[in-house]
């Protein structure tokens, strides 16, 4: 329905952004909370699913209620 | 950077959270719209910066997560007012200096006149003094043009001037007219042009009007040197009609006058002893004050040099204060006669200070036959110098009354018809 009403499917569906950046920036926006935070990985709850980014010194820049930017080395982007 | 400026101002604190749950910690500050920002894990704690603002309102989201957070470090302009609280004076004095200097900077504190040459600089500041511009007057009461125009109608020699205002200073731009020394008559009127002084014509350049002399004609003071009449001639050479101009030239006369001078050889000799002394002392308005201790005993002939050092502050700003010196030297006055060498040298010394002050008056000299004379009690010198000087004096010309009004212009006053 989104599709044929030609709405963004983030606004719709609730569905999270993720814009990567190298492999040194991540922003990501429309998540619900942070599940796990630690240097190696961190875990975010969404709507639909959580998504845990794995990797080295992450950090997170800032945080607001619907977005948020990590910094490190980010080694893998994982969904379930 | 505009963001890094908003955090200073409102204040910001550094805190570390540690406890059973940290991350619901988190959830629930981006839910309570409590910003968090440099958030990084420290082993299982976490450190992370957040708004005083929202600091205060942590307390509650602490109880019901029951973790612990610690201040570390306190950050911003709250802060640094609070721990420099003591030192209000001294903020105090910072202020009401940049204060004073603000309000300083709206006087004039200096004023300066540049491209005059014959009009000295305190002619200039007294009669602007005389018209309300003064040093310390206020910036907002200098209007430029006013004071050009006043200068400009004050003035006849200044032919363009510019009152400019930079900082604290008012710097007025002056362009003088430099042959203006026989501006007697206005130069649209009519004038004729005579001898100032009697002698011979050596050079004459004719810019306006009718020559009445040749060079090297000798002419008496008063006579007509150039008319102020001009002719147009027809055909038959007679007068067709004629007008009057303002006659300009540049006419150098020479003439020869005689000097004399003379003094007596004995003169009073000064024979100084050697002692001195210094007093110094300090005129604050009309009052004098003396500085130094009082001398004991007193010369009974010296000499005293006073120098002034008068206390201003920028370039022509003088303040009421002058600082004083007088040197005194003692001497014993013994009679003394000049030797023939002397005498000579004193008397040509004085006849070159004679000739100087010619020259500087704008007179060349061209011959100079002074002897010096010297007898048992005086040395003269006598004798003709020979000088050249521009000798042209304006004066209103004596017109001849036109007979008839046909094709008279009268609104043109330089024209006259016949």
């Amino acid at each position: 329905m989104a599709e044929k009403l030609k709405l963004p499917k983030d606004l719709v569906m609730g569905a999270a952004v993720l814009t990567v950046t190298g492999r040194s920036e991540a922003y990501v926006e429309n998540y619900r909370g942070i599940i796990e935070y630690t240097e190696q990985r961190i875990r975010l709850q969404t709507k639909t699913c959580q998504m845990t980014l794995c990797g080295e010194g992450l950090h997170i820049d800032y945080y607001t209620e619907d977005e948020m930017k990590i910094s490190g080395e980010i080694g893998e982007i994982r969904y379930c | 950077m505009l963001t890094n400026l908003l955090k200073f101002l409102k204040g910001y604190v550094v805190i570390r959270l540690s406890g059973y749950s940290p991350e619901r910690f988190l959830n629930l500050c981006s839910h309570h719209k409590i910003v968090l920002w440099g958030l990084r894990s420290v082993g299982a704690d976490y450190e992370m910066c957040v708004s005083i603002h929202g600091f205060l309102k942590l307390r509650p989201l602490v109880r019901k997560t029951r973790t612990k957070i610690v201040i570390l470090e306190r950050h911003g302009l709250p802060f640094w007012l609070h721990r420099y609280r003591s030192r209000k004076l001294f903020l105090g004095g910072a202020l009401l200096a940049a204060s004073l200097l603000y309000v300083l900077s709206l006087f004039i504190w200096n004023i300066h006149v540049e491209g005059n040459y014959s009009l000295s600089d305190e002619v200039i500041l007294d009669y602007l003094s005389s018209e309300g511009i003064l040093h310390g007057m206020a910036k907002r009461d200098v209007h430029g043009e006013e004071i050009e125009a006043k200068l400009r109608e004050h003035f006849q020699e200044i032919t363009w001037t510019s009152a400019e205002v930079k900082g604290t200073r008012l710097i007025i731009h002056v362009q003088e007219n430099e042959d203006v020394t026989f501006e007697e008559i206005p130069g649209e009127e009519p004038a004729d042009l005579v001898a100032s002084e009697s002698g011979k014509i050596v050079s004459m350049i004719v810019r306006s009007g009718t020559p009445a002399v040749l060079e090297g004609m000798e002419v008496e003071k008063g006579d007509l040197l150039v008319g102020s009449r001009v002719e147009v001639l027809d055909d038959a050479g007679e007068v067709a009609n004629a007008y009057y101009v303002h006659a300009d030239a540049d006419i150098l006369i020479q003439r020869s006058e005689y000097y004399e001078a003379s003094f007596p050889m004995h003169y009073e000799k000064k024979i100084y002893s050697g002692r001195k002394r210094t007093t110094y002392y300090l005129t604050i308005g009309r009052k004098r004050l003396d500085i130094s201790l009082p001398h004991r005993g007193s010369y009974e002939q010296s000499d005293a040099i006073t120098s002034e050092w008068p206390l201003k502050i920028t370039e022509n700003f003088y303040l009421p204060v002058v600082f004083g010196k007088i040197t005194e030297q003692e001497y014993t006055p013994s009679d003394a006669v000049y030797t023939k060498k002397e005498a000579t040298a004193h008397a040509k010394e004085e006849l070159s200070l004679f000739l100087e002050k010619l020259r500087i008056k704008g007179l060349q000299i061209i011959e100079n036959n002074v002897k010096i004379e010297i007898n048992s009690d005086k040395c003269t010198a006598y004798g003709t110098y020979i000088l050249e000087e521009s000798g042209v004096k304006e004066q209103a010309p004596v017109m001849e009354i036109p007979n008839q009004e046909e094709g008279t212009d009268v609104s043109d006053s330089r024209r006259i018809y016949f």
